[in-house]
């Protein structure tokens, strides 16, 4: 009896084998396949990843000698060259050999950064348009065209300067930082009721660690506004802790008599 | 019932099948696989749909306090809510940091890391790696070694990112001038004092003000809490003085361990060395020995051609020294050599990995057992101290069974003939004495010492010195009756509404002097007299910090007007400031190198700021859900 239904069952298993083995078989093989595939994938994304990196240190080291370099003596021209040529070198290979990798975008950064140092500020624009070029993550980009937005304003184009920080970032921090910057475009400029309301903005939005007292600083050397059509207040209160000195008006000094 | 099929017929079809397709997952996913099919791990946050689980967290917070100890804050300073805070914002700061590294692909080599840890000093003994040291300390810490190094990983992969973009922050020329000359700025200021002093005589403080603040401030009127303690304290320096020896028991002992202290034969070698580098091949190198050995050969001095010829420079300079050493000092060919020739022989070349080698040897001193008599006082020493340990241990555990079992320590003190001593009074913040140590300062304050009155354990202050005490006499904190502290609560408030008075005069001025009354008027009115500073800078060393900060504070005014502000001082004081002129000169008369360095601190500083808007802009985006 029992060696019966077993029998049975078997039969049917074989049966049903026939019906859909080979179909099983391809199945399996395909998915082991791809499995295997993906892993060797993997495993050359790693490796590629890891040369990448190991460039990457070396350019870390050479751009952080030239800084100490340049911090210790500045006459030292020859030397310097030479370990600038390695970092240019080294940045350039990560540009062109690993181009897809954020090592690529890292070793633009460096290049705009040597390139501010040695006064070439159009090479520095290069670096980081091509860095916005390649698309990366918001948060870099962010910093790259704060980056982008400086330079500019040093080269006197302050509308191409404006024209990059033009986008609404989705992090509240990135916008505020974005109006520090241009509150020093506008501040450079002379649109200082602009300049005033970006700093504002920038000093509402940031956290302690970022909000420097450099920025209150600089919202305190903006003249108080003279607008005859506001306000008709002719003195300037401002009291420790109110926020929003926004009433900032101006009035002749009432005497000499200090 | 399945299990039970499985294994009646466990060659049968269908057992193979299930075999095979455990051997297919574990051969394509690997063991750990296993782990998804288990229970979920409690977790204290997810942080874009990875987890921070409970078991990190506590280790993380564990790691925290031992740090915060080791700093010297107290247990019970320590707010536990604050604590886990803040190591959970960092876990997720860490967390969200480690996610964009991932996805921007960043890599870090098996290799590096394997490097790091081997060089670490923490995990070496004598500047040699151990891994027995490395997972004790590892334990010690909370981690597993596959652990620490996946966090050593994450490390490294923050670095890079900081490397990226901190260190790849410059600061524009023309930026950096015009920071430096608005940090340079002077202003032109006036300020009048309202002194909170000057206003007491205009408050008054009524019975009932006085009686609430005590109700409310009573701790403030409590003495401190403080106890007297006793104790006996076992140590092993005092057992060894107290070890009584014979003449026969320095020499057995001397017998058994003389054989530590003897010495192996040592020789004092010289040596020239031709060196073997990229400027010199090991024929030319070759070439040169001999050409030295030739010369050694016909008589010239061994110390006069090594200060000339030897590229050991450390031993050159003197005539080729290298001192006394054991064996086991030098590379093998080099030690082989010295040790087989003979006093002041000189040797053929001798290949090194450095180069080639002249040696010779100018003294031997033969191998030695030193007498009893040169070091009679370390083996006494050495006696004293292996009797000591011994006994020791043993009065410690039998001094732990008789607080144990005594009311006191009297007893305890007889049986193992320690002296009763005293601290004399202690408190909570006392850190001088037997309180020095964590420990017994806890232990004192512990209420099985303090309330119940029992003995403490035997604690180890080190290793050599156990300690048990209980509490001779406790002072809890007395509150003060309200009459002995009238007088001072008096005061408290009298300059509580003193301060407050002046600031209402300072918002006053401010409002009637920016409704147009002449500045010089108004301080007349009420009083006062301006105190003035023509350009000065923010750092002036005459002028107080706080009318500093609200001048520089307050916006430039445009010419022909004042700026005008207040603010409040932490003595009570009240201030007016008011800026007429603010001076912003390009830093045009700075010093090159002043200038040079200040840019780049502020580079530096810009570089901060962007990895910090880079972090928050992450932390702003990441999906968080706390537990």
């Amino acid at each position: 009896m029992a060696d019966n239904i077993e029998e049975e069952q078997l039969e049917a298993l074989k049966d049903w084998w026939d019906r859909h083995g080979k179909s099983i078989f391809v199945v399996v093989l395909l998915s082991v396949g791809s499995v295997l595939g993906y892993q060797a994938w993997q495993k050359h994304v790693q490796e590629i990843g890891l040369a990448a990196a190991l460039i990457y240190q070396d350019l870390v080291v050479a751009s952080a000698s030239i800084t100490e370099e340049t911090a210790g003596d500045a006459e030292n021209n020859s030397e310097e060259s030479q370990v600038m040529t390695t970092a240019k070198n080294l940045a350039n290979t990560l540009k062109t050999d690993y181009t897809d990798s954020t090592y690529a975008i890292f070793a633009a950064l460096h290049l705009a950064k040597l390139a501010v140092d040695t006064d070439d500020f159009d090479v520095a624009l290069s670096e980081l348009e091509w860095i916005l070029e390649q698309g990366v993550n918001e948060e870099m980009e962010g910093i790259v065209r704060m980056r982008l937005a400086r330079v500019l304003m040093e080269q006197g184009k302050t509308d191409e300067a404006l024209a990059t920080l033009d986008v609404t970032p989705d992090s509240s921090v990135q916008r505020a930082s974005f109006a520090e910057v241009r509150g020093d475009i506008y501040s450079l400029v002379g649109a200082q009721q602009k300049a005033r309301e970006a700093y504002q903005l920038a000093i509402d939005n940031l956290s302690e660690e970022v909000n420097s007292a450099m920025l209150k600083t600089k919202l305190a050397a903006i003249p108080i506004a003279v607008d005859p059509d506001a306000d008709t207040d002719k003195h300037t209160a401002n009291k420790d802790d109110a926020d929003t000195p926004d009433e900032q008006d101006a009035l002749p000094d009432p005497g000499d008599d200090v | 019932m399945l299990i039970q099929r499985l294994r009646d017929g466990s060659n049968g079809i269908l057992a193979k099948i299930i075999v095979g397709l455990i051997i297919v997952v574990f051969g394509l996913f690997g063991f750990g696989s296993i782990t998804t099919f288990l229970a979920p791990v409690p977790k204290v946050a997810t942080v874009n749909g990875s987890e921070i689980t409970q078991r990190e967290m506590e280790i993380a917070v564990e790691r925290r306090r031992r740090i915060m100890l080791a700093q010297k804050v107290l247990p019970e300073e320590i707010d536990e809510d604050e604590l886990r805070q803040d190591v959970l914002d960092a876990l997720v700061l860490r967390r969200v940091l480690h996610q964009a590294a991932n996805n921007m692909a960043l890599h870090v080599g098996d290799k590096l890391l394997d490097e790091q840890i081997v060089e670490t000093e923490a995990f070496q003994i004598d500047g040699v790696f151990d891994p027995d040291q490395f997972r004790l300390r590892l334990g010690g810490a909370g981690y597993t070694p596959l652990l620490y190094r996946e966090e050593i990983r994450t490390d490294e992969l923050l670095s890079q990112m900081v490397s990226g973009i901190q260190a790849s922050a410059f600061l524009m020329p023309g930026e950096a001038s015009r920071t430096i000359a608005l940090r340079n700025q002077t202003r032109d200021l006036a300020w009048l004092r309202i002194k909170n002093a000057d206003l007491m005589a205009e408050v008054s403080a009524s019975d009932d003000d006085i009686a609430e603040y005590y109700n409310q401030h009573l701790e403030d009127f409590t003495t401190e809490e403080s106890v007297e303690l006793e104790y006996v304290e076992l140590k092993q320096a005092d057992l060894a003085a107290k070890v009584e020896i014979t003449e026969d028991d320095i020499e057995r002992h001397y017998e058994d361990t003389k054989d530590s202290y003897a010495k192996d034969e040592s020789r004092q070698v010289s040596h020239i060395l031709v060196a073997i580098s990229e400027d010199r091949s090991a024929a030319e190198a070759k070439i040169k020995i001999d050409d030295i050995l030739v010369k050694l050969k016909d008589g010239e001095d061994f110390g006069t051609l090594a200060k000339e010829y030897s590229d050991d420079p450390g031993s050159a300079a003197n005539n080729g020294d290298l001192g006394f050493n054991e064996p086991g000092i030098f590379v093998k060919p080099f030690e082989d050599m010295a040790y087989s020739l003979d006093k002041d022989q000189l040797s053929e070349p001798v290949l090194t990995e450095f180069g080639y080698h002249i040696i010779k040897v100018t003294d031997i001193e033969a191998a030695h057992t030193p007498g009893l008599s040169e070091i009679r006082d370390q083996i006494e020493e050495a006696y004293r101290d292996s009797i000591a340990t011994d006994e020791f241990v043993i009065l410690s555990t039998r001094l732990s069974e008789l607080v144990f079992e005594n009311i006191d320590l009297e007893i305890p003190a007889q049986e193992t003939g320690l002296t009763l001593q005293t601290t004399g009074t202690v408190t909570r913040n006392t850190d001088t004495g037997l309180m020095a140590n964590a420990d017994a300062l806890a232990a004192a304050f512990s209420p099985d010492v303090l309330v119940d009155g029992n003995n403490s354990d035997v604690l180890e202050i080190n290793e050599e010195t156990h300690v048990a005490l209980r509490a001779l006499q406790h002072n809890p904190g007395v509150l003060r009756e309200l009459q002995e502290v009238r007088e001072k609560i008096s005061n408290i408030l009298l300059q509580e509404k003193a301060s407050v008075l002046a600031e209402d005069q300072a918002i006053e001025i401010v409002d009637v002097i920016r409704g147009g009354s002449l500045t010089q008027y108004v301080a007349d009115q009420y009083g006062l007299s301006w105190e003035i500073s023509e350009a000065a800078t923010r750092n002036a060393p005459d002028i107080d910090a706080a009318i500093l900060e609200k001048a520089f504070d307050l916006p430039k005014p445009t010419a022909g007007t004042v700026s005008i502000g207040y603010t409040s001082m932490s003595n009570g004081d009240s201030l007016v400031v008011k800026v007429s002129g603010v001076n912003i000169e390009e830093a045009a008369d700075l010093p090159e190198s002043e200038h040079a360095a200040l840019t780049r601190a502020l580079s530096g500083y810009r570089g901060i700021v962007d990895f910090q808007v880079f972090k928050d802009s992450l932390l702003e985006s990441a999906s968080l859900d706390k537990q």
